[in-house]
Parts: C-alpha cells; sequence; structure tokens
C-alpha cells in the first residue's frame, strides 16, 4: 500500500551494513540463553543421556589403548632383552652378573622388567594384546558413530520443534511486530539462525563432550603412567597458548581491516554495477575507479597481513609440539634406563602428549562456535518472547451471511500515544458503497484498512460490521469477510489457476475461468502458450504488472467477498491494460462495500463518500460535490492534480513516508 | 543532434557532462546526503544544496534529519522512502545545473500535489534548459513545449496536447484512460 503508516525508524545502518565474513556476533545474555537453549534438548532427555554415556564409553575405551598397546611394546621389549640373557639363570643372578660387569644402567632397567633370562618375545601374548586393541579401538568408534547419530537426532528433534514454535508464534503477533522490523530481518531468524543453532549444537554437542572428556582422560592417563612426564608435557601448554594468543593479537586488527575492505569494497562494486549509468551520466568514471583501485589496494595488504601473520600460528604450535616430543622421548628414554619406567609406558606417554593438544584447540574453536549458535538461539528467543495480539472473543459471534454495513463509531486510534492520529472517527458505509480514501503520500490511508482487518486495535470507539463489534468475532471470520486487491500484487510461484484459486482451493476450473473473464483477465491468459496452467515464478516476470493486478482482481471475485479493500496506486502499468484494470475493479466493486485507496478521479468522483486525509488524521469527509463546495483540503488536491500550475500555498505538505 | 551537432560525434564525456539524468529507479550512493547532491558537482556549497532541495521538495524531510546534509545514506538509498529517493534524485540533477534535463519516469512516485509544486518549482530553474521528461501520468506533461508518443517503440505522434488530442489515437486513448473528457480538453 501506499503508505504503511508511521513506522519506528530502522536501526542506522551505514554503507557497510552488510559486511561480508564479520566476526561473530556475541549473545548479550550468554547465560540466560545457553541455560533457554539446553532447557530446550529437555524433551529429549533420554537420549541426551544415552548420547552422553556413549561419550563416556567410547571416550574411556580410546583413551585405555595406547596404555594396553604399551604393554605389547613391553612384552616385546622383555622377549627382546630376555633373549640376551643366559637361560637356565634366575632374573636376580642375571642382573648381579651385569652389575658385576659394569653394566649398571643396564641392570638397572633390567631388574625393573619382568624379564625371564633366555625366554624370547612371547607372540602369542603380544596377539592377545594386539587384538585386545584392536576390539578396544573398533568398540570406541562404534559407540562414536553411534553417538554421533543420537546427536543428530536431538539436534534435529530440536530445531524442529524451534522452527515449530516460531512458526505458531508468528501467527499470534501482531502485524505491529512485522510492521516495526525489516522483513529480511525476522526470515533470517526463522532461516540462517535456526540452521546456525542446529549446526552449532549439532558440533559442539559431539564434539565439544568427547573433547572434553578426551583432555581429561588422556591428563589423568598421563599423570597415571608418568607424573614427571606428565609435568613436562603440560610446560608447554602455557608457551603454546602464549605464542597463539602473541600471534592472534597481531593478526585481529589485519583481519578486522580485511573484513571490513571487503565489505567497502563490495558495496563498491555493488554501487558501481547498480547506478552504472549515473556514474556514465555524472561522469564519474574516473573516480570510481580511482576508488575501486585504492579499496583493492587496502584489500590486498591488509589480506596479505593477515594471512601472513596468523599463518605463523600453525608452524610455531608444530615447533612447540616438536620441543615437546624432543623433551618426552629424552626424559622418558633416560628414566627407562634408569628402569623408573617402563619403554611401553613412554611409548604410550608420547601418544597421549600428541592426543592432548588436539582435542584442546577444538575446544576453543567450539567456544566460538557456541557463542554464535547462542547469539542465534537468543535472537529466536526474542522472537519467541515477543507480545502476542490478544486472545479473540470466546465465545465469538460467527458472523452469517453478511451484508456488508460497517461502521466505525467515535473510533480513536493511534500507533504511537503521542502522536494522536484518528481521534473520534465516524465513518458508515451501507452494504454495496463506495468509500474513496484519499490524501497524500504517507497520510496514513493503510490505517483504516489495518483498523477493519484487526491488525491493530482501536484505542477506543468500536468498529462494527453488520452492527456488531468486530473485536467480538474470531480474526479469521473477520477477514474471511474481506478481500483485497493491493498496489503490491501478491502472487506466489505456481500456476495461474492456483494463483487464482488462492483461498479457494476447492474451485472448479470453470469458476476460476468465470472469476478471470469477470477480472478481464481471461483474454490475456488464454493468449498465454499454457494457459491457466502458466507457471509464474516468483519475480513474475512471465506476466506484466497490470496482468499481475488483473489476476489478483481474479482472485477476489473468486472469493467473492462482502466487503473490499482495494489500493489503486498504478504505476509502471501500460494505458491499456490500465483500462482493464480499472473496468475491472469497477466490475468487482459492483454490489460490494468497498474501501477504495484512490487515486483515479473517475473512482473517487463516483464514491458514496470520500474521506480525506491528510498527516494521518481524516480532515474531511463527504461527497465529491460536498467538499468541492466546502473548499477546503479535497477542493486543494482535486485543484493540484487537475491543473499542473495551479499551487496553493497553504496546500498541507505532504508528509515524508517513515 | 544537441546544438545542431550528431551526438555520435560528441565526446561521450562531454556530452553527458551536460545532462542531468533522473532514473526511473533512482538509485543514491551509499554516504551521506551532500555527497549524494554534490556527485555531478563537487563543489557545490551547501546553499546550492539546499537550493535543491527546496526545488525537488525535499527540504523538509532533509532539514528533519538528525543530521541534516549530512544525515547517512545507505547504499542504494534504502534508508529513505521511494518518494524521498526520487526527489533527492531529482536534486542531485538541479545540483548539476545541466543544459538538458532527463526525467525518465522520475514523478512517478509522488503524489499529485507533490508532483505539482515540484514541476512548478522546477520550472523555474528549467527555463534556460532544454527538459526531456518520459511520464506516464498526462498531467506530468500536458504543459510540454512538445510531446513525443510512443507506442510499440515507434512514434506514433508528436506535438502539443491539445494537437496531440485531435491527431493521435494513441494519445487520446492513453489520456482517457486517465482523465474524463472535459478534464482533458
Amino acid at each position: 500500500m501506499s503508505g504503511s503508516g508511521p513506522r519506528p525508524p530502522a536501526p542506522p545502518r551505514g554503507p557497510m551494513g552488510h559486511m561480508m565474513g564479520a566476526p561473530p556476533v556475541k549473545a548479550v545474555n550468554f547465560k540466560e540463553s545457553m541455560r533457554r537453549l539446553v532447557a530446550r534438548l529437555r524433551g529429549d532427555r533420554r537420549l541426551v543421556a544415552a548420547a552422553g554415556v556413549l561419550g563416556i564409553v567410547s571416550v574411556a575405551m580410546s583413551v585405555i589403548g595406547p596404555k594396553i598397546l604399551g604393554n605389547a611394546t613391553d612384552l616385546i621389549f622383555t622377549g627382546l632383552i630376555g633373549e640376551r640373557l643366559p637361560a637356565g639363570v634366575t632374573k636376580a643372578q642375571a642382573v648381579a652378573q651385569l652389575r658385576a660387569t659394569g653394566k649398571v644402567r643396564i641392570a638397572d632397567m633390567v631388574s625393573a622388567m619382568g624379564v625371564v633370562p633366555g625366554r624370547g618375545v612371547d607372540f602369542n601374548a603380544v596377539g592377545h594384546v594386539l587384538l585386545a586393541v584392536l576390539v578396544l579401538y573398533v568398540v570406541s568408534s562404534g559407540f562414536s558413530w553411534f553417538q554421533g547419530r543420537v546427536t543428530t537426532v536431538i539436534v534435529q528433534r530440536t530445531v524442529y520443534r524451534m522452527r515449530a514454535d516460531v512458526e505458531a508464534k508468528f501467527s499470534r503477533m501482531p502485524l505491529s511486530y512485522f510492521d516495526s522490523k525489516p522483513r529480511g530481518e525476522l526470515l533470517s531468524r526463522v532461516t540462517n539462525d535456526i540452521d546456525n543453532i542446529a549446526q552449532s549444537l549439532q558440533q559442539t554437542m559431539s564434539q565439544l563432550l568427547t573433547s572434553l572428556l578426551t583432555v581429561i582422560g588422556v591428563l589423568a592417563m598421563m599423570v597415571y603412567v608418568s607424573p614427571v612426564l606428565a609435568v613436562v608435557a603440560l610446560v608447554t601448554v602455557p608457551l603454546s597458548m602464549y605464542i597463539t594468543l602473541t600471534i592472534a593479537k597481531r593478526s585481529k586488527p589485519q583481519f578486522v581491516a580485511q573484513w571490513s575492505t571487503t565489505g567497502k569494497l563490495n558495496g563498491h562494486v555493488e554501487e558501481a554495477y547498480t547506478g552504472h549509468e549515473l556514474v556514465k551520466v555524472f561522469v564519474r568514471t574516473d573516480e570510481s575507479v580511482a576508488e575501486f583501485r585504492e579499496l583493492n589496494e587496502q584489500l590486498y595488504d591488509s589480506s596479505f597481513k593477515a594471512q601472513f601473520i596468523s599463518g605463523l600460528i600453525q608452524p610455531a604450535m608444530m615447533f612447540v609440539a616438536n620441543l615437546n616430543y624432543v623433551a618426552i622421548a629424552v626424559i622418558g628414554g633416560l628414566r627407562v634406563a634408569s628402569g623408573a619406567i617402563s619403554l611401553g609406558d613412554v611409548q604410550a606417554f608420547i601418544q597421549y602428549s600428541r592426543q592432548f593438544t588436539q582435542p584442546l584447540t577444538q575446544v576453543a574453536s567450539m567456544a566460538n562456535l557456541l557463542q554464535s549458535g547462542v547469539a542465534s538461539a537468543e535472537r529466536v528467543f526474542d522472537v519467541l518472547d515477543a507480545p502476542e495480539q490478544s486472545a479473540d472473543a470466546s465465545p465469538a459471534v460467527t458472523p452469517t451471511s453478511v451484508r456488508g454495513r460497517i461502521a466505525f463509531e467515535d473510533v480513536s486510534f493511534s500507533y504511537d500515544p503521542s502522536q494522536p492520529l484518528i481521534e473520534h472517527l465516524d465513518l458508515v458505509a451501507e452494504p454495496g458503497q463506495t468509500i474513496a480514501i484519499v490524501g497524500p503520500t504517507g497520510a496514513g490511508k493503510t490505517t483504516l484498512a489495518n483498523l477493519l482487518l484487526r491488525f491493530y486495535e482501536v484505542d477506543s470507539g468500536r468498529i462494527t460490521l453488520d452492527r456488531v463489534d468486530i473485536r467480538d468475532m474470531r480474526r479469521e471470520d473477520l477477514r474471511a469477510e474481506f478481500g483485497m486487491v493491493l498496489q503490491d500484487t501478491w502472487l506466489f510461484g505456481g500456476s495461474i489457476h492456483d494463483n487464482i484459486a488462492y483461498g479457494a482451493e476447492d474451485a472448479t476450473a470453470a469458476q476460476i475461468t468465470k472469476a478471470a473473464e469477470a477480472a478481464y483477465a481471461d483474454h490475456f491468459v488464454r493468449t498465454l502458450p499454457q494457459g491457466y496452467d502458466t507457471v509464474i515464478d516468483d519475480d513474475g516476470s512471465s506476466v506484466s504488472a497490470g496482468q499481475r493486478q488483473l489476476l489478483t482482481i481474479a482472485r477476489a471475485f473468486l472469493a467473492d467477498p462482502a466487503i473490499l479493500i482495494l489500493d489503486e496506486a498504478t504505476s509502471s502499468v501500460d494505458t491499456r491494460t490500465e483500462a482493464l484494470v480499472q473496468k475491472a475493479m469497477a466490475a468487482l466493486r459492483t454490489g460490494r462495500t468497498s474501501f477504495v485507496i484512490a487515486h483515479r478521479l473517475s473512482t473517487i468522483r463516483d464514491a458514496d463518500r470520500i474521506v480525506v486525509m491528510v498527516d494521518g488524521g481524516i480532515v474531511e469527509q463527504g461527497t465529491h460535490a460536498q467538499l468541492l463546495a466546502a473548499e477546503g483540503a479535497y477542493y486543494r488536491l482535486y485543484a493540484a492534480q487537475f491543473s499542473g500550475a495551479l499551487v496553493d500555498e497553504d496546500v498541507e505538505t505532504a508528509q515524508p513516508v517513515g | 543532434m544537441v546544438d545542431e551537432i550528431d551526438v555520435r560525434l560528441l565526446d561521450p564525456r562531454d556530452l553527458r557532462s551536460s545532462i542531468g539524468l533522473v532514473p526511473q529507479r533512482p538509485y543514491l550512493f551509499g554516504g551521506t546526503v551532500a555527497t549524494n547532491l554534490r556527485y555531478g558537482k563537487t563543489d557545490a556549497t551547501d546553499d546550492e544544496l539546499w537550493a535543491a532541495l527546496e526545488i525537488a521538495q525535499a527540504r523538509d524531510f532533509v532539514q528533519a534529519m538528525p543530521e541534516g546534509l549530512n544525515s547517512v545514506i545507505a547504499q542504494g538509498g534504502t534508508n529513505v522512502s521511494g518518494g524521498q529517493r526520487q526527489r533527492l534524485a531529482i536534486a542531485r540533477a538541479v545540483v548539476k545545473a545541466p543544459a538538458i534535463y532527463l526525467f525518465d519516469d522520475s514523478f512517478s512516485a509522488l503524489d499529485y500535489d507533490t508532483d505539482a509544486r515540484l514541476r512548478a518549482a522546477l520550472s523555474a530553474v528549467t527555463a534556460r534548459s532544454t527538459v526531456i521528461i518520459v511520464a506516464q501520468r498526462i498531467s506530468t506533461i500536458r504543459y510540454a513545449d512538445a510531446i513525443v508518443v510512443l507506442d510499440q517503440g515507434t512514434v506514433v505522434g508528436t506535438g502539443t496536447h491539445s494537437t496531440l488530442m485531435s491527431s493521435c489515437e494513441t494519445y487520446r486513448e492513453i489520456v482517457l484512460s486517465q482523465l474524463s473528457e472535459e478534464e482533458a480538453a
């Protein structure tokens, strides 16, 4: 519609409103939103518990793996040593012999081992150990896979419920909510945010748990195997954290610069394309190219630095990890030689130390993901918490055979209490009458329609339909009595047949053809190769703007409502289709009570009553002749429209659409 | 032909710098009101800008913006309404003060009242310029010196409103779809 009433100002958005790859948004109230998100999992409590247990078992088994594998190494090593010792002596004798020959170190080592002199590698025992480890790993993977499946089910069910909740919520919310929010943002909450929640939950739930458990398990095993080596291994953790943080701190401003220049560059390119003819006509090509060059240069510079600096993290971490590896190997080797620890344990330990850092970095990256998931959840909760429209009256009056008498009785209404809009309005539309609403852009002509359809509720007074207060009816029943044909024709992707039948799905082909004939649409539809089966794409490129209007009029004919709300504004409709639209609308109005947001003088003049709105309020009403005689706002509007030259200084200034 | 010179012989830059275009879909660049208005004349003073806004019937709403001329315009002008965008685009062309104005269906988002006042104000500054208006509304063009009627890409009539009313059937059809017989006379 032409003027959709005052709206709260949209949040300021600079030229870089949509930056690509911007850092994830943080939740305002992380704790609370996290709690609510977790609470939403409660519906699948048993599955969550199952996933937890599966995760614990899987991790425990995989963590024990290296330790058992170490036993195999020990068995082989013991066997190798035992083989070299003369058979037939006891271990104590063999050790004493070694000491006597001055091989003190080897003696120490052997004394700590379960060596049987003369006996070689017990391959049978080694085989058993390896088999055990294999089974352990296979079972662990199986559990982990199963846990993943369970998690997927939990997450998908949770977001399924969330989507359903949002959808249900949308239908309970008043129109004012949608008016006050940019459409794209709301859409994004239902789609992108919920997707984001699903994704981050999926990853965090399966990985965060396993990663945390792995860190704890590995740490426990390291301390259990060798407290000394554990200390050595842990020393490097703060070191690598320090290195990562230092490098990240340096690269962050470069990343920020990269994001913002990417945003600027995208904006510039987009502008240069969309505003192409302006750039040419205003002879700004050189400036435009120069600006592009400069931005491109900046982007190159910041991207290069950002990538270069952040690229240092990986090698630096590798370096620290390798240092750690060397330290553990050397110290571990010494301790094996001194008999303080078995070779298998050192091997297990090295494995642990390698396993330790990976889940640690995973947990760190999970934290980011969780942040963004919770931020998304918060935005969805925002929607779910929004105030709802008042419940329908109960018991409700169900209108039967509506005649279409509409009366505004002492109605006052405003979107914003500090700005009174409609005050003490009395207006009666007898069945079949046409009420023309006229006024400059932004005069709030749409407000009346909003009130009639109960998208907004009156502040005082009442609106009646056939002498029944519309608040005593169910919104659904009320709206079913209304037909709307708006300036922004709304057709959906589907056949012309389906589009006309929207709202009356059980209509027969004959009924649809009849409606199309009444709306003067039948002729052009028949000229289309597929006729009524022609598919209209979302952007409606297959039919012209005027033809789209004819189709929406046909839709209204089919629905056959008692009351109509029409918005006549026509722009970019060719004059001949325009004539058809005009005829079709006139035909549609016959016998129905009609509220027309009128732009054509013929409609206005023939209307039973003209309502003149200025600045949201009704300043005059009456018939064409009466209003002309009054020489008021209508007279001036009328004069302005007819002679391009006549400009009256005190004509009300048109209010800009907000 | 511009001033008797074939446009194809002119340097496109020279030709374009003499044209002030207001396109069908008015496009504003990301920046401020002022940067947009100065697009065709970088050294225009604030007074010149306000004067242009006055003509384009845009002064009031720009004044009402918290930052006035320095108010931020989002890319594409998406933070102002369609009618405001159109008026700012007109003001931008006026600031450039070109020899030729080209309004490509530039008044469609304005209500009749604003449209009428805007044209009245424009006629003063465009008196010495050539004005080409592409329009669908008859009231916008009925006082033009010459009206060219196009149908399916061919010229079907040229002349003033009154000569076309009697000589051109297509024009009559268009007029009568918008005005009644006596109004059109």
